[in-house]
């Protein structure tokens, strides 16, 4: 009641102070910068608060203390008013020390020390920044658009609430409350109609800039206003009639929380945390995203309100995908059944039954060095026993051939090579740390490590350009623990890595063409997660990057890892499989990071604490089924469609645009004669040298191999 | 709640492969040693709780990968860190040279008054030494941060090392603190009138 009592007192203040106007001119890092006559109107504002997080270029203001207010600005040129948050530091300074208990930042949230490149941001699904900051100069209000923020949430027992940014998401500011807490603050905006909520920690902020949303106050529902000490200004009222008046039953059921999400859910209407049901739900109109890329999947809805489309959306959330169907894993492919699709001639007769076969339950171990030879293609599913005798001969003198250019290189040469030599000794580094708790690699002096040097070296002269990076050694180990002998393990990784190049492309670029990829699967199959990300600026996805650059490696058993490589080995079902997988693992994670509350770095560690801990056979059992769902989905738009190989829809009458697919890379046929560009004219000399380095490195190869 | 520490400190491990990054994470956040290490593939953290004149101090120190290729990734994490540690194999001549290419990398990427410290990891391996340790204080000099040589397997200085860049970001903070709080007026830090390289590295140092 002591508390109460404060408010009410505080509360004259603030309307003492209400009735003050003050000229503001807007600075000039005002992201939304103000009409230059601007005059505001300080609504209510709230001392003691300090600025908890925010962005960079106040970052020197963090944990100082401020007041917090709502401004309203209006001016001559333009009739509509802007209300904006701001925070403007006071003199006393204080530190917070007890307010931080999520293991959140306290000091420091993000530098932006750069403006990303357009390239990056497409890649990490963010804006680009306006510009490095890095002045001397830094604001000292901190402004924001009411607009502009999506939702607001009070947490620490009401002692600081924090503002999440529309659009991209995430979040825009946060305050801790000194003295008191935030429900002050909180009612105030509640009364005024600027936030709408339940009571429960979360509120979403209304927007003034959706005016087919606007409805005669004549349709509001009086009863359901209260009565605000504060002078309402005509918009608001109309602005919630329309809110209230084109979202009658729907919004209410996800206010009420209920204790547990259900694992993996899919349907979004069973998301109880709030702002990301409000995504879900778009009532924010056109910025995001999310909504409107679902909403145009459909056609037809272009002459409907917004807020009908949105509600249009939210169904359309809840049932884009049929239901998800259970998916059995079957037994290995046997020796008894390989032998089957052997011709006399030795020719393999059914290749996709094969392949199908190895997707639905792999391969027994003592059948993999063969199948995979064929999974890589390495060798050629039509080729007869004597072809396939024929082209490993061959390729076992291409494979010397390439093992002698580096051999030969003396080390004047080395030294005035630098490229070679840092390859070079990138993989000395790597192969001592690679697998080295395996029985094959384990152990000083293991003649298996430099098998594993040589192959990686080989890999240099084979594709100099890429050379080596790290995570190769990673993909290198399996196959050549399987295959033993050298020439064969070469021949499967250099296939394997055809897989797999754009994971180690200079400016990485194709792992970030993959992060996109997942997140717009995840988006589609996965939208609670995807909502609840997005708010918590996890959405760029790269809590994945391990698991996609090495393929599940780093997260999975030695056995686990053969079992799962094969099965994505035979690019069935659909190309990008791999991804789903990772949309599989997320899956059964979702209601633990939604439910934990999972900022960005706790979502990174709990990912990198899942090695060892997921089971592959349910996972590629979930991928499956949900690779099932997207397929049969009726509203599937084509750039997931392309993600998945799924044929493209033409564009429909509404003008739904076909997104541009994201590069496949399924259908390109491998070919083995990347060589060519290595080979140079030698010297009758040379090719003596040559010749003897082949031979001295065959049978060091083969001693190495047989002891 | 009951509270569970006065800071929070985000550091950073930066390096060339095979410095040492992870061994040393390893020593100053489980006191362990183990020569079966991987490489580190992405980016992961780890946290320990230090306390410093009664302040207890958490500190979540990310490790990055250390090839060249992986850093349009690994800089993206470097905006929020508040320390960088810095690190080079002694043995390594190659890793020690890179050294200023990492500090072009802070530079570009990272907050401006990020707190740096250099690190000569390995120092236990004598008889493979190829970095003086007055060439690795030299640069320390040159940049106007602090230096230690370390071993993460002989555990030699990694704790000093992490200490002692917590106490200097702790320092710092609260310096800033009380200067944002001045008798009146209470304007803003400025943080360098003359912002030339050298002044803002070697404010870096003080204490």
């Amino acid at each position: 009641m002591n508390e109460s009592v404060r408010y009410d007192r505080c509360h004259q203040v603030q309307l003492g102070v209400h009735s003050e106007v003050q000229t503001c001119a807007a600075t000039e890092e005002d992201p939304q910068s103000l009409p230059p006559q601007s005059t505001g109107t300080i609504l209510f504002t709230h001392d003691g608060v300090l600025l908890k997080k925010a962005s960079a270029e106040h970052i020197s203001d963090l944990n100082t203390s401020g007041s917090l207010s709502l401004v309203e600005y209006s001016s001559a040129e333009r009739p509509c008013r802007r209300l904006l948050l701001e925070w403007q530091p006071n003199d006393s300074i204080m530190i917070a020390d007890d307010s931080q208990d999520q293991g959140d930042w306290a000091l420091v949230d993000r530098i932006s020390g750069r403006t990303r490149t357009t390239s990056e941001c497409r890649a990490f699904n963010t804006k680009p920044s306006g510009g490095g900051s890095g002045g001397v100069a830094r604001a000292r209000i901190m402004r924001a658009q009411l607009d502009d923020l999506q939702s607001v949430e009070v947490r620490h027992r009401g002692q600081t609430i924090r503002f999440m940014r529309k659009g991209s998401g995430g979040l825009h500011s946060e305050y801790f409350f000194q003295h008191g807490n935030a429900d002050l603050f909180v009612r105030s905006m509640r009364d005024l109609h600027f936030i709408e909520g339940n009571g429960n920690e979360e509120y979403t902020i209304l927007t003034t800039e959706n005016q087919k949303l606007k409805k005669t106050f004549a349709e509001l529902d009086i009863g359901q206003i209260k009565s605000s000490h504060l002078p309402r200004e005509s918009w608001l009222p109309n602005k919630l009639a329309g809110f209230l008046g084109n979202i009658p039953d729907y919004v209410q059921p996800p206010f009420q929380r209920s204790p547990k999400s259900r694992p993996g859910s899919l349907i979004a209407g069973e998301r109880q945390t709030s702002p990301d049901n409000y995504q879900i739900i778009g009532l924010s109109g056109s910025t995001n995203s999310a909504c409107s890329s679902n909403g145009q999947s459909r056609g037809g809805s272009a002459e409907k309100s917004p807020a009908d489309s949105e509600l249009e959306n939210l169904e359309k959330m809840v049932n884009n995908l049929p239901d998800r169907q259970r998916v059995e894993r079957g037994l290995p492919l046997t020796e008894t059944q390989w032998l089957e699709f052997q011709t006399p001639d030795g020719r393999i007769s059914d290749s996709d039954r094969i392949r199908e076969l190895v997707f639905r339950g792999g391969i027994v171990h003592s059948l993999r060095p063969e199948v995979w030879k064929f999974l890589l293609n390495y060798y050629q599913w039509s080729d007869t026993q004597v072809q396939r005798i024929e082209r490993r001969k061959q390729k076992s003198v291409e494979y010397y051939n390439m093992k002698a250019q580096w051999l030969a290189m003396t080390t004047a040469q080395e030294a005035n090579f630098s490229g070679y030599r840092e390859r070079k000794c990138q993989i000395e580094k790597d192969v001592k740390r690679t697998d080295r708790t395996l029985q094959f690699f384990a152990g000083e002096d293991n003649p298996n490590l430099s098998l594993l040097q040589g192959i990686l070296m080989t890999y240099v002269m084979y594709n100099f350009d890429l050379g080596y990076v790290q995570g190769m050694s990673d993909l290198l180990a399996p196959i050549l623990e399987m295959q033993v002998n050298e020439v064969d393990a070469f021949w499967c990784f250099a296939g394997f890595m055809e897989l797999v190049l754009t994971n180690f492309d200079m400016d990485q670029a194709g792992m970030k063409t993959q992060f996109a990829q997942l997140r717009r699967l995840i988006e589609f199959a996965n939208a609670p997660l995807f909502h609840y990300m997005r708010s918590h600026d996890s959405d760029n996805m790269y809590f994945c990057f391990r698991w996609l650059l090495v393929w599940y490696k780093r997260e999975l058993s030695n056995e686990d890892v053969l079992r799962l490589w094969e099965c994505l080995w035979t690019r069935l079902p659909c190309p990008n499989f791999h991804l789903l997988f990772s949309v599989a693992i997320l899956d059964q994670e979702t209601s633990v990071i939604i439910d934990s509350q999972y900022e960005f770095t706790e979502i990174l560690k709990h990912v990198n604490e899942l090695a060892g801990h997921i089971d592959v056979q349910k996972t590629l059992e979930i991928a499956e089924a949900i690779y099932l769902q997207l397929k049969a989905s009726e509203t599937l738009p084509n750039d997931i469609r392309a993600i998945i190989g799924e044929p493209l829809l033409p564009p429909t009458a509404s003008g739904e645009e076909v997104d541009s697919a994201a590069a496949l890379d399924d259908e390109t046929a491998y070919s083995d004669d990347g060589f060519d560009e290595l080979v140079r004219e030698l010297t009758p000399e040379e090719k003596l040298r040559q010749q003897a380095l082949l031979e001295e490195a065959c049978e060091r190869s083969l001693f190495l191999q047989y002891h | 709640m009951a509270k569970t520490y006065d800071y929070l400190f985000k550091l950073l491990l930066i390096g060339d492969s095979g410095v040492g990054k992870t061994c040393i994470l390893f020593r100053f956040s489980e006191d362990a040693f183990n020569t079966t290490f991987i490489s580190t593939i992405g980016i992961d953290f780890k946290i320990r709780t230090i306390e410093l004149d009664n302040k207890k101090i958490k500190l979540q120190i990310w490790d990055t990968a250390g090839q060249e290729r992986f850093r349009t990734i690994t800089t993206a994490y470097y905006r929020g860190a508040m320390g960088i540690m810095l690190v080079y194999d002694i043995t390594q001549e190659k890793s020690f040279e890179n050294i200023k290419n990492w500090i072009r990398n802070i530079e570009e990427n990272a907050s401006a008054d990020v707190e740096k410290m250099l690190l000569g990891n390995k120092c236990e391996l004598h008889d493979k030494r190829q970095v003086s340790k007055e060439r690795g204080e030299q640069l320390a000099i040159e940049y106007g941060i602090k230096f230690m040589e370390t071993s993460a397997k002989a555990s030699i200085n990694v704790e000093e090392a992490f200490l002692t860049l917590a106490s200097d970001i702790k320092a710092k903070t609260e310096k800033r603190m009380e200067a944002n709080n001045p008798p009146k007026g209470g304007h803003q830090l400025k943080p360098m009138d003359s912002r030339t390289k050298d002044s803002w590295l070697s404010r870096c140092s003080m204490l």
